[in-house]
């Protein structure tokens, strides 16, 4: 069931440079979301009409809350990062399907803005087995890190990497995981820039029946009619375009093709 | 509200806008689809078509770019899959057809005879192929020619979807309509480009696409507004539509009936926030019948 309505904004803050968390109030799609899915927002200026999905990074299903982190990357999430809290915003979803839940031991590995459903995800592997073994590789692009200690509350294993080496190791969340990951993970889930999730594509290429890829593509509706987001997935010897937002945008990367440009 | 269609019954004069709502899978968790006059599927064509590489979306001041690419699983898994989904609602289904070449158009209309739907809208207008599609809706020989042709297979009355990018749009209507088309829908999109400045190239993978929304709607009414002059068959009038309001300018200039689609892509209740618009100022205004609107622009 996707939702379609206004949500009240709790709070709107600026946590780094150019990243802020926003919360908002909106019960009927709190409780149904699962890790992985993610909201459709729209700025309400009817020059920029498409909406901006952003993933659901953590739900409180007890206040009815859910908590996005998102980068200002352009002029509507500007807009976005204007809205006072106790205004309303209007949100779409949950959409997509969430990651698939596994046993043993995962990694979790993400880059920037790809980080924040981790933390869902964090969290809903936690709850449904507390024996994973959970092992979190992210990267910042300085020591300017959010959501560092809500992954550590509940992991066992958190490294960070920045682009300019001022926090942990210097370098990108692949590295930093390639070096980490020395007993491998039985399962590794991902969330970043596509050119981060090819590099561990092709790391990962002899299990990549075991690496789960959260893709980002420009949407026109969120829900799937307009097949706007279009990514090539392997059919038999062929290929298909799938669509990010109905069949992702979490995609097992043994599927993908990844001949996509920029990638 | 009703209206009546070269012969096929309306509920309300609103459909929703080939292309933007599927075949109505995504749009039926947000409402009961049987509240709409009609629904229009998107493209199918002969063979599945794969599509245009991405980014097939830009957002541009008050509209969007889209480049598709006619993407959907050809005529066979269509009957299979999406008639009888949308025979489960009361609701007319109006059949959008796309083809490469004129054989290809006739064939799936062909094999649509026998399908149990009200409607068939041809779609010589698509910008976003390479072949067929917008090459014979700006041509008004050609126009005539594979209108003419799929006339003849057609068993459901048979519209003819214009493309606004041409010099005169009245005389491509007119030859639709000496081809034997029962009605026109205008208008498709208008052919954009959005540059990525960063990359420093067109941002879609098919580097131009079909620009829709808001910001097409006064080149859409005029359109209609010009062809509803020219011919006397029906006209399906969409572009830009959101609101009631918008419904009415496109009545008043001409339309019997209207679409709803960009509108719908962004928020999926405006083709029921139009139906109700439209009831709306027919009451506020008096109107009991939608004929007593359609084309009222014209008696200056
Ligand atoms: C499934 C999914 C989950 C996402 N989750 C997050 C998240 O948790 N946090 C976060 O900061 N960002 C996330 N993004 C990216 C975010 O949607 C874009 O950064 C945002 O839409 C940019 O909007 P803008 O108006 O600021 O930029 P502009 O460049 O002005 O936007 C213009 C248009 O392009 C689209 N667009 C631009 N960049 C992207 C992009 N990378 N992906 C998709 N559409 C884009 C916009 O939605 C808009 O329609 C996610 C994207 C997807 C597809
Ligand atoms: C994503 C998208 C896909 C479309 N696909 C089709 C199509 O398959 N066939 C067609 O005739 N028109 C197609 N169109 C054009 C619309 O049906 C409509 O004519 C146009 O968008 C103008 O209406 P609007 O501004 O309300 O969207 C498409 C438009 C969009 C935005």
């Amino acid at each position: 069931m996707i939702n379609s309505n206004n949500a009240l904004i709790l709070k709107n803050e600026q946590v780094a440079r150019d990243i802020y968390v926003i919360e908002l109030h909106i019960p009927n799609i709190t409780f149904i979301c699962r890790a992985g899915q993610f909201v459709n927002l729209y700025t309400g200026n009817n020059a920029m009409l498409l909406p901006r999905p952003i993933s659901i990074c953590r739900a409180d299903k007890n206040r009815g809350v859910i908590k996005l982190v998102y980068r200002i990357a352009g002029k509507g999430t500007e807009i976005i990062s204007r809205m006072k809290p106790d205004s309303l915003i209007r949100v779409m979803g949950p959409l997509g399907n969430g990651f698939k839940l596994e046993h043993g031991k995962v990694a979790l590995v993400g880059g920037g803005v790809g980080i924040p459903p981790l933390l869902e995800l964090a969290h809903a592997l936690r709850e449904n087995d507390d024996e994973t073994d959970i092992n979190v590789f992210i990267g910042y692009r300085n020591n300017e890190t959010f959501l560092l200690n809500e992954f550590r509350e509940i992991c066992r294993h958190v490294d960070i990497a920045t682009d300019d080496g001022s926090a942990g190791f210097h370098g990108n969340s692949v590295d930093l995981f390639k070096n980490g990951d020395t007993t491998q993970a039985d399962f590794v889930y991902a969330c970043g820039p596509l050119p981060m999730l090819k590099s561990l594509s092709e790391y990962m290429r002899n299990r990549a029946d075991r690496l789960f890829l959260s893709l980002e593509e420009r949407m026109g509706c969120g829900t799937g009619a307009c097949m706007g987001c279009a990514v090539k997935v392997r059919d038999g010897a062929n290929w298909v375009y799938k669509r990010v937002c109905r069949d992702g945008p979490v995609f097992t990367a043994s599927d993908l093709l990844f001949d996509i440009e920029g990638a | 509200m009703r209206v009546n269609l070269s012969g096929v019954e309306w509920k309300n004069p609103v459909t929703t806008a080939s292309g933007t709502f599927g075949s109505g899978r995504e749009f039926a968790e947000f409402f009961e689809l049987g509240k709409l006059g009609a629904v229009t599927v998107k493209g199918v064509s002969l063979k599945p078509w794969a599509g245009n590489p991405p980014p097939r979306i830009a957002e541009t001041f008050g509209g969007m770019l889209n480049s598709i690419g006619l993407q959907n699983p050809g005529v066979e898994a269509f009957i299979r899959d999406d008639i009888p989904f949308l025979r489960g609602f009361n609701v007319n289904i109006i059949v959008n057809v796309c083809g490469n070449s004129i054989d290809e158009y006739a064939a799936v209309i062909e094999r649509l005879a026998s399908a149990d739907i009200d409607m068939l809208e041809l779609n010589i207008s698509c910008p976003n192929i390479s072949s067929g599609g917008i090459a014979f809706g700006t041509d008004s020989r050609l126009t005539h020619e594979v209108v003419k042709r799929c006339k003849a297979a057609a068993r459901q009355p048979l519209f003819v979807k214009l493309s606004p990018n041409v010099t005169d749009i009245a005389e491509i209507a007119k030859a639709a309509e000496a081809g034997g088309a029962d009605g026109l829908s205008l208008i498709n999109t208008l052919v954009g480009m959005k540059i990525d400045i960063r990359r420093k190239k067109p941002l879609l993978g098919n580097r131009v696409g079909g620009l829709s929304g808001p910001a097409i709607m006064p080149v859409a009414v005029r359109a209609v507004y010009q062809v509803y002059k020219a011919v006397r068959i029906p006209i399906i009038g969409m572009g830009g539509i959101t609101t009631g309001s918008d419904a009415v300018e496109f009545l008043m200039a001409g339309a019997s009936a209207v679409a709803v689609g960009t509108a719908g892509l962004i928020n999926p209740y405006a083709v029921i926030e139009v139906i109700e618009g439209i009831e709306q100022f027919m009451q506020n205004e008096g109107y009991s019948n939608i004929k007593e609107i359609v084309g009222c622009a014209h008696n200056e």
